[in-house]
């Protein structure tokens, strides 16, 4: 039972952390990174906005700055980016995982980066098996009684 | 008709067609009439099915109205590389594009060239009649899109619609897996009026603002970058007047004397 609910913890905390990393931006809707979040880098990289540093991404960026600084709202420069650029500036899902892989291989495999996330998710992991065990105790001597 | 006459005709007939951009420029009278601006709510959510498009992104084309407006003269092309240049000399463009619309050009540069050739930018209203005619088509040909009638991405091919923002560092028109056509290179395109390239090649910048109290202006018509969404008459897409991109051009209109 208790590897069964080791693998449950491990597989909760990845699951969860690239689902928050792929699909949920930390920064508010209404500013330049939540709205870049939503908008595919137009660069020749295959990132998504909000993790692009090239000129023509920070050019976008600049636009969506201006736009907001101007008053617009998240759906008017979203729909300013799709008049102009149309399905381009978009992002599929799929677009979005390659996009954050992309960006999260890019610079290599650096050591320090690796182990940091290892520790990392074994200190969730283990907060979620210890959680998972605790409830597991409650539940199943009530079913054995 | 004396002979001088006849050659000063002959004259400003050839320099109006051959030279200020081609064969295909002149201006062309829109009686007046009623414009059909806009686009209906019912009438929106039905243009898009099949795109990824949202309604609410052209929402701003809502309400359709219809809206008087006095006849005018309108140019029948975009304003080329070498009929801008006969103003501006210090106009650079490459020798191949100079029968292509003037790009990289902000509002204010638009507006300078029109008020230079005793002309003006046109008001949305007299753009959207000149584009739609009597009937307010969806698209300057009709209802019905085709993508043999207008310069869009899909005119260049599947690579056009790839990392389109990368086009924006160059500075000309140029064809990099699409780009901008010859004005009026697709007649069938024309509206009922007979102007061309109302749909797709360059967006135009237009006279007015989009919204006043934040300064941004207005464009319409779609550009070779955009989608076949964006090409319908009644988009519109705002700006600062101080933008310039290679899809970003302009055409004058002309009070009737």
């Amino acid at each position: 039972m208790k590897p069964f609910l080791m693998a449950l913890s491990l597989v909760f905390v990845l699951s969860f952390m690239s689902g928050k990393y792929i699909f949920i931006s930390s920064a508010p809707e209404q500013s330049v990174m939540g709205i870049s979040h939503s908008l595919a880098c137009p660069c020749e990289c295959p990132m998504v906005l909000e993790d692009c540093h090239m000129s023509c991404g920070l050019s976008w960026k600049d636009q969506i700055g201006a736009q907001l600084m101007a008053g617009k709202t998240r759906t008017d420069i979203t729909g300013y980016f799709y008049k102009r650029y149309g399905e381009a500036a978009l992002l599929t899902p799929s677009q979005r995982v390659a996009g954050k892989w992309y960006q999260v291989t890019r610079g290599g495999y650096p050591m320090k980066d690796m182990v940091l996330f290892v520790a990392i998710v074994a200190v969730w992991a283990s907060i979620s098996y210890l959680v998972l065990v605790s409830i597991g105790e409650k539940i199943w001597p009530a079913r054995e009684k | 008709m004396s002979k001088i006459t006849c050659i000063t005709v002959l004259a400003v007939l050839f320099l109006s067609t051959h030279v200020f951009g081609g064969e295909l420029y002149k201006r062309i009278l829109v009686p007046k009439g009623m414009a059909i601006v806009g686009t209906g709510p019912t009438e929106l959510a039905t243009q898009f099915e099949g795109t990824r498009a949202r309604a609410e992104w052209y929402a701003d084309e809502t309400p359709q109205r219809q809206i008087e407006v006095g006849a005018f003269l309108i140019d029948s092309i975009e304003v080329t590389n070498k009929r801008y240049k006969k103003i501006f000399p210090a106009h650079k463009y490459p020798s191949n594009l100079e029968n292509h619309p003037v790009v990289n050009v902000t509002w204010t540069q638009a507006n300078d060239f029109c008020v230079a050739v005793s002309g003006r930018l046109p008001t949305e209203n007299e753009w959207e009649r000149a584009a739609r005619g009597n009937d307010g088509n969806i698209y300057p040909w009709g209802d019905e899109f085709d993508p043999g009638k207008a310069v869009f991405v899909e005119s260049g091919g599947a690579e056009a619609k790839l990392k389109v923002g990368s086009f924006e560092l160059e500075e000309s028109g140029n064809t990099l897996l699409g780009g901008t056509r010859p004005a009026g290179s697709y007649p069938g395109g024309a509206s009922s009026f007979g102007v061309y390239d109302m749909a797709g090649n360059v967006w135009e910048w237009v006279a007015g603002y989009y919204d006043k109290n934040n300064a941004l202006r207005l464009l319409k018509g779609g550009s070779w970058l955009t989608p076949q969404v964006s090409l319908r008459s009644a988009t519109r897409l705002f700006d600062f007047d101080d933008s310039r991109y290679n899809d970003y051009g302009f055409r004058c209109a002309y009070n009737p004397e």
